[in-house]
């Protein structure tokens, strides 16, 4: 919908052009790296949010991953979840996410939530 | 690789959707999504320190490398895409160079040997894309005899880093060596590492073993013999081969033991005027009843916290699970499925049974919730029985055997997850597995 009302903005004159294509999640893209296969039964069912930063060329600032959240049944487990989420934002953030210059303010902070239990094998 | 999807189709991807400028606080994204596959790790031949260091070198890197790999939760980069050399254990790591062929890990080594025949492995893991050791590096020693234990216990350690749960690659399993056909088949106990290595027996083969079960510190073995023409149950000091018989009352067979988690009570079956129940044998000798039924009531096996006991009974006309508390008591049944289910086992980490299961003319290896809930299957073949579960609670071995005269028994690994079913290389036909707990 936000998508949708953008672009309509977009089509009605000079004003579109204070209206920039909006940050969509595909263009961070994790889950590809996001590897869920050696985590234990235990972190398999704990969610993990994790903060960090971007520098302009879109590339993690390593020091700023920290883990703000996370959701199951120990902290051992969590903290297991947190390395594969970790090791999925680094990894696929080598060459620096593709994201408009112009719109850093809205993507230097991010904050991931990986929840490995809403997933299923297809 | 298999592709994880969103259960919640379409959403996944449209989180991120956010007004772009005039943002409060950070773009949140949910990331549902992921991959299962194999960890690629890179473990370069681990540095001889000194000539006699060479011959081991090589072989602890491959036996530590075969270990991970062998878990089906790693995948070893071939040495031939390395960039990097490792010359030097101290040297910085050229992240760069293990990124490059996407090696998430990277274990370097260095081994030495001592006069008088010491081995030392000194090892780090190293984190490739975030650049920086998982953990300190760990130096471990040994008796060169034991090299393999070393090896193992460096992959126990890189296990267990990565994925946060305990190992088991320094560890035994216990199990029936067999010979000859089927009607005239022999048995010996042996024991093996896990991977199969270093085979040892325990007995010869004059008379039938069966049922083999470590003690809970892994020096003993408790099992059923039929040297005296009758299952009796025997114990058995793993280091001197010195044997005992448990319990001896005239008229009755014993088998099926297993110990408690205290090591010295031991719950096993006794039958007695063609009626089987189960009797807990304590310290000091005394034996008690703990189930009193005209069915047969078999196969127990303890909680890891010693307070409830899992068995097999046809108390319901059909053979079934229940659990009890350790001091007898009424039973519960806990396996409701369509077929019959025994020789259940309670899993080291407590929360899950593993069990055999017969449906339709077919055996499964299984394991369920200690309420019987989440029931699910990992097997199927004409014969799949007899779980063990590895000292983490993360694998299980059990016994697969073919149809026919000449079928051979085999034992077999596989994930709680299903994956990675694979056959455990043993000197010939093998049965009964037991898995000991961690080596100290």
């Amino acid at each position: 919908m936000i998508r949708a009302a953008a672009i309509s903005l977009a089509a009605v004159g000079p004003a579109a052009a204070e209206v920039p294509a909006p940050i969509r999640a595909e263009m961070i893209p994790v889950a590809q790296c996001w590897n869920v296969g050696s985590l234990s039964p235990v972190a398999a069912l704990t969610s993990v949010t994790v903060a960090f930063s971007l520098s302009r060329d879109g590339k993690v600032v390593t020091d700023s991953l920290k883990m703000t959240a996370w959701d199951g049944t120990s902290e051992a487990a969590a903290l297991e979840a947190y390395e594969a989420a970790r090791r999925a934002i680094l990894r696929c953030s080598q060459d620096g996410f593709d994201l408009p210059a112009e719109q850093y303010d809205a993507w230097k902070h991010i904050e991931m939530t990986f929840d490995p239990r809403r997933m299923e094998v297809s | 690789m298999k592709k994880l999807t969103h259960l919640l189709a379409g959403l996944a991807l449209a989180l991120g959707i956010t007004p772009a400028i005039a943002q409060d606080g950070p773009l949140r994204i949910e990331i549902t999504e992921g991959v299962i596959e194999p960890l690629p790790f890179a473990i370069p031949v681990f540095i001889a320190e000194n000539a006699a260091a060479q011959e081991y070198a090589a072989q602890l890197s491959q036996v530590v490398a075969a270990d991970l790999a062998g878990t089906g939760l790693f995948r070893q980069i071939s040495p031939d895409s390395f960039i990097s050399t490792v010359s030097n254990f101290d040297a910085p790591v050229q992240y760069a160079d293990w990124k490059a062929i996407n090696a998430q890990a990277l274990i370097t080594g260095a081994v030495s040997v001592a006069e008088g025949g010491r081995v030392n492995v000194k090892f780090r893991l190293f984190d490739v894309f975030s650049e920086a050791p998982l953990g300190d590096g760990l130096q471990l020693g040994g008796t060169t005899t034991s090299w393999r234990r070393i090896a193992h216990k460096v992959a126990d350690q890189v296990y267990s880093r990565i994925t946060g749960e305990g190992g088991y690659f320094d560890s035994r399993v216990v199990f029936v060596h067999e010979e000859g056909p089927k009607n005239a088949r022999q048995k010996r106990l042996a024991v093996m590492d896990y991977d199969g290595a270093n085979v040892q027996y325990l007995t010869n083969s004059a008379s039938i073993v069966l049922a083999p079960r470590f003690s809970p510190t892994g020096d003993r073995v408790i099992y059923t013999s039929y040297e005296t023409g009758f299952p009796k149950i025997y114990v058995m000091d793993v280091g001197t081969v010195q044997r005992r018989i448990l319990e001896d009352q005239p008229g009755t067979m014993t088998f099926a033991p297993r110990f408690a988690p205290d090591g010295q009570t031991v719950v096993f079956s006794l039958e007695r005027g063609g009626n089987t129940d189960i009797y807990r044998y304590s310290p000091g000798g005394t034996t008690q009843a703990l189930t009193n039924a005209p069915s047969i009531e078999t196969a127990p096996s303890y909680s890891p916290d010693g307070t409830q006991i899992v068995f097999e009974s046809d108390r319901s006309g059909t053979q079934q699970l229940y659990k009890m508390p350790a001091n007898g008591g009424e039973p519960t049944r806990i396996s409701f499925g369509e077929g019959r289910y025994g020789t259940p086992v309670w899993s080291p980490r407590g929360d899950l049974i593993a069990f055999t299961k017969q449906h339709q003319g077919r055996f499964h290896i299984g394991v369920m919730r200690t309420d019987g809930s989440e029931e699910r299957l990992l097997t199927a073949s004409f014969l799949d029985e007899g779980p063990t579960w590895s000292p983490n609670g993360r694998v299980i071995m059990f016994t697969r055997s073919g149809s026919g005269a000449g079928g051979e028994s085999a034992l077999y690994s596989v994930d709680i997850s299903g994956r990675n079913l694979k056959r455990v290389p043993t000197p010939g036909a093998a049965s009964d597995p037991a898995w000991s707990p961690l080596l100290p």
